[in-house]
């Protein structure tokens, strides 16, 4: 049981980066992506690296988890430096054939790109392996506090986020008691194309529906019989708590952002 | 609070659909042409926003992104922000147009449309934020976008489409026969309409001021 609670891609660990705030952990992670524009020559990228490597070592995470992070990108990946490779001119030609140069610029520019890339993957792969998803749905529920001011329902959103994340695995256990259901019945799913695998999902999909419905209902009865009454002045079973390398690690941003306009080209 | 029972459901159901689209993402990711893949989640949305108004539907187009996120995506908000302007676009006009007219008819001119704004805008989009992103140059983007992204949005939107249009009605009635709903049972959310139109404004908006940005080579 404990285990599917555990879904998404989170590690359970003991590390630097597993006891950070997660609030701070998700504006980071955002402000990361936002100064990675900042990068553009290798001195800058360098130093991205440095810090993005550190970031890993400190999760004590096995590096092959962020490999497999990359690994449905790749396509992507290639497919973006080769446009970059092929079609950025100037520079030292090595070798040309009709419309595709291979240049000095190209390179480096697909270099570069490839370093973009694999860095933003690593920070937010770094996200979601260290912070469980119901921790991040309570930072999104502190981060969003302020738009209570213009009446934004943040109590209400942040239950529904947290009553989400408490339903997938519910329903991943429905799903699968459904489809051996519906496979005793003779049912094929995951066998022929893509209409013959989406023809077997309605037989699966409908019971669903019904089940989680229900679900729902029972809760909305539950909730509505031990008297909830809105979010205003609940206690809390999750507290977030600021701490010192919490400031440290923003500090440590700061720091880098610095670095990175004074390096910049 | 107004109508404190229909408001605590409208929360739990908004929690269902968003677990149910959810795992439909992470059990029906089939990839298509090179990196782009197909997800199904569109189709739950469309069918939350056919039951429960246009607003769950947005609320939703924002939660299941959000989720995808935080667990399995791995391109972080850049993901995030294409996947909730992707499920806006093609959600909101076919839930819009039922929650109006009430027929079939109005869901299928609904889905076309979907389909149509869902393209418009990926061609949009893509045009000013993928350039920023992956730093190809504008032109090349160009080049890109009639033979990958045009029929990769046309083919997905399609597919979601058909699929919307099978399974909706026999959702829809196990669902009244289950007796959990009841026509017209959950309107907690006042001034609905003004805000879709609001949501709708925003974000044609949105894309027009980064389409001049990018003209004038801002961003």
């Amino acid at each position: 049981m404990m285990n599917k609670l555990l879904f998404g891609r989170f590690i359970p660990g003991e590390s630097f980066v597993h006891h950070l705030d997660p609030r701070n952990k998700l504006l980071m992670s955002f402000y990361y992506i936002g100064i990675i524009f900042l990068a553009n020559n290798w001195s800058t990228y360098l130093c991205l690296f440095l810090f993005t490597l550190l970031a890993v070592y400190l999760s004590s995470i096995k590096m092959g988890f962020f490999i497999r992070g990359v690994r449905p990108l790749i396509w992507l990946i290639l497919f973006t430096v080769l446009l970059q490779v092929f079609f950025t001119r100037g520079g030292k030609v090595f070798w040309s054939w009709g419309p595709i140069v291979l240049s000095q610029y190209g390179l480096v520019n697909g270099v570069y790109i490839f370093m973009r890339f694999v860095l933003i993957i690593f920070m937010s792969t770094l996200l979601t392996l260290t912070t469980p998803p119901l921790s991040l749905a309570d930072a999104i529920e502190a981060i969003l506090k302020p738009l209570r001011v213009v009446r934004f329902p943040v109590y209400e959103v942040a239950l529904m986020l947290s009553i989400a994340l408490r339903f997938v695995p519910t329903l991943m256990d429905e799903t699968e008691k459904i489809m051996n259901a519906q496979r005793a019945r003779g049912v094929d799913f995951g066998e022929g194309n893509l209409f013959q695998q989406m023809r077997a999902v309605v037989p699966l999909l409908i019971p669903l529906f019904v089940s989680s419905f229900n679900r729902a209902e029972d809760l909305a009865i539950a909730m509505e019989a031990r008297g909830y009454q809105g979010g205003e002045g609940r206690s809390k079973y999750r507290i977030l708590t600021w701490h010192y390398r919490d400031t440290f690690v923003v500090l440590a941003f700061i720091a880098l952002t610095g670095i990175l306009i004074w390096l910049r080209a | 609070m107004r109508e404190n029972r229909n408001y605590i459901r409208y929360i739990t159901f908004l929690a269902a659909f968003g677990a149910l689209a959810y795992l439909s993402v992470v059990f029906l990711k089939i990839p298509m042409i090179a990196f782009l893949r197909y997800e199904p989640k569109d189709i739950i949305l469309t069918i939350g926003g056919i039951i429960f108004g246009p607003i769950f539907a947005l609320i939703l187009c924002v939660v299941v992104p959000f989720f995808e996120m935080i667990t399995v995506s791995s391109t972080g908000v850049i993901g995030f922000v294409m996947n909730v302007i992707a499920a806006v676009c093609f959600v909101l006009p076919p839930v819009v147009a039922y929650k109006k007219w009430k027929r079939l008819r109005s869901l299928v001119i609904g889905l076309v449309l979907g389909i149509v704004a869902l393209t418009i805008a990926m061609l949009l989009w893509n045009y000013v934020l993928t350039p920023l992103f992956f730093g190809y140059p504008r032109s090349t983007v160009l080049k890109m976008l009639v033979p990958i992204i045009l029929p990769f949005n046309l083919i997905k939107g399609g597919l979601n489409a058909v699929f919307t249009l099978i399974l909706y009605k026999p959702i829809v009635n196990a669902l009244l026969k289950s007796n959990t709903l009841n026509k017209n049972d959950l309107n907690v959310i006042p001034n609905e309409q003004r805000w879709t139109s609001y949501t709708v404004i925003l974000l044609i908006i949105l894309t027009i001021v980064l389409l001049v940005l990018s003209y004038f080579k801002v961003v």
